[in-house]
């Protein structure tokens, strides 16, 4: 296990520096650079001062000298500066990530909870009523844009109900406490989590539904085990082994999906940050986020391999 | 011997796209209590359904008992309600099925599969279901069973699967075992071994088994009557000496020669039934093997009634006391 373990962490390696390097690519090859953006065209700036500015930020450079300068300082725990704020980008970072592995965590356990539960209830009483409004709420959720479902929720729930806040991360000019902070989670959460709610669902339908024909839960049934065990220990355990890889997968998408949320809902985690370095052309801000997307989504990709072995002992033992 | 189950009338069917499946009509057994007896017949000939119904093992929708009264120790277990069946189940009656490599779940320790039949039923706290497992597993055969209490099925070999299978059946000391084809999916070598235990099981344990094949060979060493039937309907029940030696059914005659046997000189092709079961969406009118037949009458138009044919056997062939006095079967007919 643990072999096996260094062997897949190895393997990642080489896979970061392909994806840091294609995106180093990509972002300097959006028209105009980080001096660009800093530059008001109510006040002219020569030329001078821009190519000297250039200079300083090592703009000037080839791309694959700046791509290795990076490079040779992330593997030295460095990830820079910030072309805009002078600020470490690691502790622009450190400071911003928390809330959005808040509103992740939140977002992710709505839709855990809520699909999984939903489409258990669907596969047990397949053709029902029930079964039928859970399949047309899931193909609903899977065709709404989440940025535009969290308008929805903004509108109904903030601005018409008044029951949550509009946006932010706690009410302004309060102390902070936990239930008014949850409150403000709720709709950008709910907003973020409608998606994955409808996919886990889904999978969960189908893949219980499968472990339903199947001849040992006859056998549990032949033992007069209770109904709940039968559906917990024999069904349920079974039905939810491929759910695992639909969950692990998706962190990489509820990631990149956080970032639209969080401009809606003014939510001050990564997402925030990673729009207004685009904009700013703040290239050691954006690689920072693309490193720690990356890391991100071959962790959950580790994780989710260890679970499934852990779920099922055929993959355990091989 | 004091009757442990009968079975009156029962008729089973299944919706399946619109149609309606006659997969049992009306069949009537009984099973005493310690005795073993065989239920043979082709593929959708009804025999296995018949016993899933008396487990109220049948998935409604889509299937439906349409009538019929199942007396279990004198209880109608067709008007038990869910709780009482479950009680019954695994507890009074219990199953081996077919296929030993999809009854077991594959993702939990076989010991944990065969205490939880024991703690379902028998008030036993962990310890002790555990020490039932293991002394039921070692009854099987299975070698080292406290180490392998741990292991996961797939971690076994298709015998020893099936005598856990066996073990978790016999776990609360059932009075009847259902075996549904217990050794199809079985080498022919294990098929024997697995045959064996199971006889050498009853004598010690004294259930009733209920054995569920295709095979009459198979069958015919350890049960004392056979029960055949054909397109949901019983056609002759015997007991086992004389069926062998002369059925009173052409479909049963038909069954027998097509049990192969061993001669290094035969040239002969192995001998098969002519024709294909009826199709079980259509009302059957007449008797179910008429088409097939080569001994059919007129009269097979009608849907003949079990005729009692003494000594304990039945016959439901309008020609059974033909059949019974010809000196030299089928020919003379």
């Amino acid at each position: 296990m643990l072999a096996y373990l260094i062997r897949r962490i190895l393997v990642n390696i080489p896979l970061l520096i392909g994806i840091t390097f294609i995106v180093f690519m990509l972002a300097s090859m959006m028209p105009g650079d980080a001096v660009l953006a800093m530059i008001s065209t109510d006040t002219p700036v020569s030329d001078e001062m821009i190519k000297m500015r250039r200079g300083e930020l090592g703009l000037d450079l080839p791309l694959p000298v700046q791509y290795l300068r990076w490079m040779s300082n992330v593997v030295r725990g460095n990830l820079g500066y910030s072309f805009v704020s002078a600020e470490s980008v690691s502790q622009m970072i450190a400071i911003r990530i928390p809330a959005t592995l808040e509103l992740m965590g939140v977002s992710l356990l709505i839709s855990i909870v809520l699909g999984v539960t939903l489409g258990a209830i669907s596969a047990l009483k397949q053709y029902s009523f029930t079964d039928y409004s859970f399949t047309i709420f899931g193909f609903v959720g899977i065709s709404i844009p989440d940025f535009f479902l969290g308008l929805i929720l903004v509108f109904i729930f903030a601005i018409k109900l008044g029951w949550f806040p509009t946006s932010g991360f706690q009410t302004a000019g309060q102390e902070f406490s936990v239930f008014d902070n949850l409150r403000h989670v709720f709709l950008p959460a709910l907003a973020l989590a409608l998606v994955r709610t409808a996919v886990f669902m889904r999978y969960t339908r189908s893949s219980i539904l499968e472990v339903l024909g199947n001849d040992y839960v006859r056998t549990a049934r032949a033992k007069g085990l209770k109904e709940t065990i039968v559906i917990v220990r024999h069904i349920m355990r079974n039905g939810l082994i491929p759910v695992i890889t639909i969950i692990g997968i998706s962190l990489g998408v509820l990631f990149a999906g956080s970032v639209i949320i969080e401009t809606i809902f003014q939510w001050p985690g990564i997402g925030m940050m990673f729009i207004n370095a685009v904009t700013g052309r703040d290239s050691p801000v954006i690689m920072g986020y693309v490193l720690l997307t990356a890391v991100i989504v071959l962790v959950a990709n580790l994780v989710t391999d260890i679970v499934y072995s852990v779920a099922d002992p055929r993959i355990r033992y091989e | 011997m004091s009757q442990l189950l009968q079975i009156k009338n029962l008729k089973v069917t299944f919706r399946s796209d619109g149609a309606l499946i006659r997969a049992v009509n009306g069949i009537s057994y009984s099973v005493d209590e310690g005795e073993s007896i065989a239920i043979v017949g082709e593929s959708g000939s009804g025999k296995s359904v018949g016993v899933m119904a008396l487990m109220g093992l049948i998935p409604n929708p889509p299937g439906k008992i349409e009538s019929g009264e199942v007396f279990f120790k004198g209880r109608d277990l067709l008007k038990a309600s869910s709780a009482e069946l479950r009680a019954i189940r695994g507890k009074e009656i219990a199953m081996v099925f077919q296929d030993p490599m999809t009854s077991l779940n594959p993702v939990l320790p076989v010991g944990l599969q065969l205490t939880e039949a024991i703690q379902a039923h028998m008030g036993l706290d962990k310890d002790q279901a555990r020490e039932r497992a293991i002394k039921m597993l070692a009854l099987t055969g299975l070698p080292n069973p406290e180490q392998r209490i741990k292991d996961f099925p797939f971690q076994f070999s298709g015998g020893q699967r099936q005598r856990i299978m066996i073990a978790m059946a016999l776990v609360c000391t059932p009075d009847l075992l259902i075996a549904d084809e217990p050794t199809t999916a079985l080498d022919v070598t294990i098929q024997a071994q697995i045959v064996e235990l199971m006889r050498e099981l009853q004598s010690e344990l004294g259930m009733a088994i209920i054995w569920i094949s295709h095979n009459l060979g198979l069958v015919a060493g350890v049960v004392t009557r056979v029960i055949v039937m054909y397109s949901g309907f019983i056609v002759e029940q015997a007991p086992v000496d004389d069926l062998y030696e002369r059925p009173l059914h052409p479909y049963t005659l038909g069954l027998l020669h097509a049990v192969p046997h061993v001669d290094v000189n035969s040239q002969n092709r192995l001998a098969s039934i002519e024709g294909m079961p009826p199709d079980l969406r259509k009302p059957i009118s007449g008797c179910p093997f008429a088409p097939r037949c080569p001994y059919r009458i007129e009269k097979c138009a009608e849907l003949p009634p079990l005729f009692d044919a003494g000594d304990g056997r039945q016959s439901a062939c309008w020609r059974w006391q033909e059949l019974q006095t010809a000196t030299t079967f089928g020919e003379t007919l």
